[in-house]
């Protein structure tokens, strides 16, 4: 069926990200393509669904409504939704008493374990919440770098986008990340055994 | 990655989330997302159009060069009805087909004889939609007998088709020739031309003189598919017209043809009024006074139809040739139903020049347009001081 789109101008055919911006349909295959790795990465980042569910829902709404004015192909567009899921995420953590409500819901994951479970499913959970805790000691910035370097894949280049820094600040900003978070957690002695990494 | 990356990411794998999209919160984040995507459409829209739309009605040079928009793509609709043009001589030829898209590219001898494309769709039983690159669309409703000018600025106007139809007008529908008759067309040419390359394509051509008309048919020698069709008028040289990208029955939304405006498109506070007891040479005679008058260079408009007159008008107003005391206040309705004058003259039997580009008022002994009435064999010719002469054709200007 031949529509407005191919006779208004001359062969004119938008491109997949440009017919998103005022096709419905378009919008949410986009939205739909994207829903589960921002949902990831908030939940990687604060270790609770229904907060992850909470900022990932602040930052769809807050893609709508800039993206009229965005301007990019869908790699550009992902990269940008991590961008402000990184800072709504950051923006969600810097205060401490979220911090530290964050760290105690951690803590008391790790000693849900039952009697009954396994001593092994028991240190696995308490060494989860050495991990996550050293996380979290990391700031914002650190741990966003170290989440989608290492949960979520990302390139180097594809995060020094998303942060809006170079791939050469970023490697920098990893390594002492990974640094911190090895002296957190050897400290920690993950399942009584010193953690070398 | 180095080694002590490496020895992270493993760390990291053995990591487990409690992180499966819960596809009823998905579900639930769409329906709010899709809320605020048309609310942030149509305020951007608002937004957008508003700010055009405001600049143009503080401005009234443009408002007035918006209604001329309106005027030339009625015009674009009514060449479409007088069977003169390029469009209809098609249809006839091939009215079989339930629909028809093509590109028709005009090449005039007025003005700066700029090339003016115009695409074109018309589905039956009667709807037809015209659009230039420039995004002026006019949509035409044979059926209901109305007309809807839209112009990309964001506003819109009806108008009257009724009113516009010319006698001996072929009509868009009706039993013609399909495409396989064009294609047999060859059979009866007056002439095979010699093969010619057209867009890559070889083709093979041919000639069939139709009193004024030379018509030149292009067929794909290795499908014998139309590629092009050109029409040339000996009475108007330089006034050609080649058809492309003819396409049948194609599958036509019907929203292509919808009379309801875009929305957030405003009403142009311009109506079409077209009164046939108004298009006549007097009116045309006016007109033609009135723009000279009207602009700074005292010049007649460059050409006296077509789209391309709406880019020069709004060029004008832009450049601020258009005289503020003549165009402050002024009736859309008169030019309308002058452009309509020439648009109804039919081309064959009227055989009508215009040749006021450039041309000042007043200059002595200079004629600026001449056509032949219906069933005269004399020739009406308006000079640039406005008076109108009757001669024979012989006399006419070489």
């Amino acid at each position: 069926m031949m529509g407005i789109s191919e006779l208004s101008g001359f062969a004119f055919e938008p491109d997949p990200m440009t017919q998103s911006k005022s096709d419905p349909g378009a919008f949410t295959r986009l939205y739909l393509r994207h829903y589960d790795a921002i949902f990831r990465y908030c939940a990687h980042r604060l270790f609770e669904r229904t907060t992850a569910e909470d900022i990932t829902s602040e930052v769809f709404l807050k893609m709508v409504e800039n993206f009229q004015t965005f301007d990019g192909n869908e790699k550009q567009f992902r990269n940008w939704l991590y961008r402000i899921a990184t800072n709504a995420v950051n923006e969600h953590i810097r205060k401490t008493t979220r911090r530290s409500a964050i760290l105690t819901w951690v803590w008391r994951g790790s000693s849900n374990s039952g009697a009954n479970e396994a001593v092994a499913a028991d240190e696995s959970q308490h060494n989860q919440a050495v991990i996550k805790k050293a996380l979290l000691e990391l700031k914002p910035d650190e741990q966003a770098i170290v989440t989608m370097r290492f949960f979520e894949n990302l390139k180097t280049e594809e995060i020094a986008e998303v942060v809006g820094a170079s791939a050469s600040t970023v490697r920098s900003q990893l390594s002492r990340a990974i640094e911190k978070l090895r002296k957190h957690i050897s400290s920690a002695q993950l399942g009584g055994q010193e953690v070398t990494i | 990655m180095n080694p002590n990356e490496r020895k992270f990411e493993e760390l990291m794998s053995k990591m487990t989330f409690d992180d499966k999209p819960d596809y009823r919160h998905r579900d639930k984040l769409e329906q709010e997302l899709l809320a605020t995507f048309a609310r942030r459409q149509w305020q951007e829209k608002q937004s957008r159009q508003n700010g055009v739309w405001r600049t143009i009605m503080q401005n009234k040079m443009r408002l007035i060069a918006a209604a001329a928009v309106i005027v030339i793509t009625g015009i674009v609709g009514v060449q479409f009805l007088t069977g003169t043009n390029a469009y209809a001589q098609v249809v006839q030829e091939i009215r079989n087909a339930r629909t028809v898209v093509y590109t028709l590219i005009t090449q005039s001898n007025q003005g700066n004889g700029e090339t003016v494309k115009t695409d074109m769709a018309y589905k039956e039983p009667g709807h037809l939609r015209t659009s230039t690159v420039d995004g002026y669309v006019c949509i035409a409703d044979f059926t209901s007998g109305k007309m809807m000018s839209i112009v990309p600025q964001g506003g819109y106007s009806i108008g009257d088709l009724n009113s516009l139809k010319t006698t001996g007008n072929p009509g868009p529908s009706g039993p013609s020739a399909s495409i396989e008759a064009m294609k047999n067309l060859p059979a009866k040419a007056d002439e095979h031309l010699d093969p010619k390359e057209i867009d890559g394509i070889v083709c093979s051509g041919y000639r069939v003189k139709q009193g004024d008309l030379t018509t030149t048919v292009w067929l794909d020698v290795k499908t014998s598919d139309l590629v092009q069709v050109e029409q040339k008028y000996a009475s108007a040289p330089g006034m050609n017209t080649i058809i492309k990208n003819i396409r049948f029955d194609v599958e036509l939304e019907d929203s292509l043809f919808s009379l309801t405006p875009p929305a957030g498109y405003k009403p142009m506070g311009v109506e079409m009024k077209s009164d046939a007891a108004l298009q006549t040479e007097e009116t045309f005679v006016a007109w033609l006074g009135w723009w000279a008058n009207g602009n700074t260079d005292d010049t007649f408009p460059p050409m006296v139809a077509g789209p391309e007159l709406a880019k020069v008008c709004m060029e004008m107003a832009k450049q601020g040739k258009l005289k503020g005391s003549t165009w402050d206040k002024v009736d859309p309705s008169p030019m309308f139903n002058a452009m309509l004058f020439v648009a109804k003259l039919p081309r064959e039997e009227s055989k009508w020049r215009y040749a006021g580009n450039g041309v000042k008022i007043n200059t002595p002994d200079t004629p600026i347009f001449w056509y032949r009435p219906t069933g005269s064999d004399k020739y009406r010719v308006i000079y640039a001081d406005l008076t109108v002469r009757e001669m024979t054709e012989d006399q006419l200007p070489k």
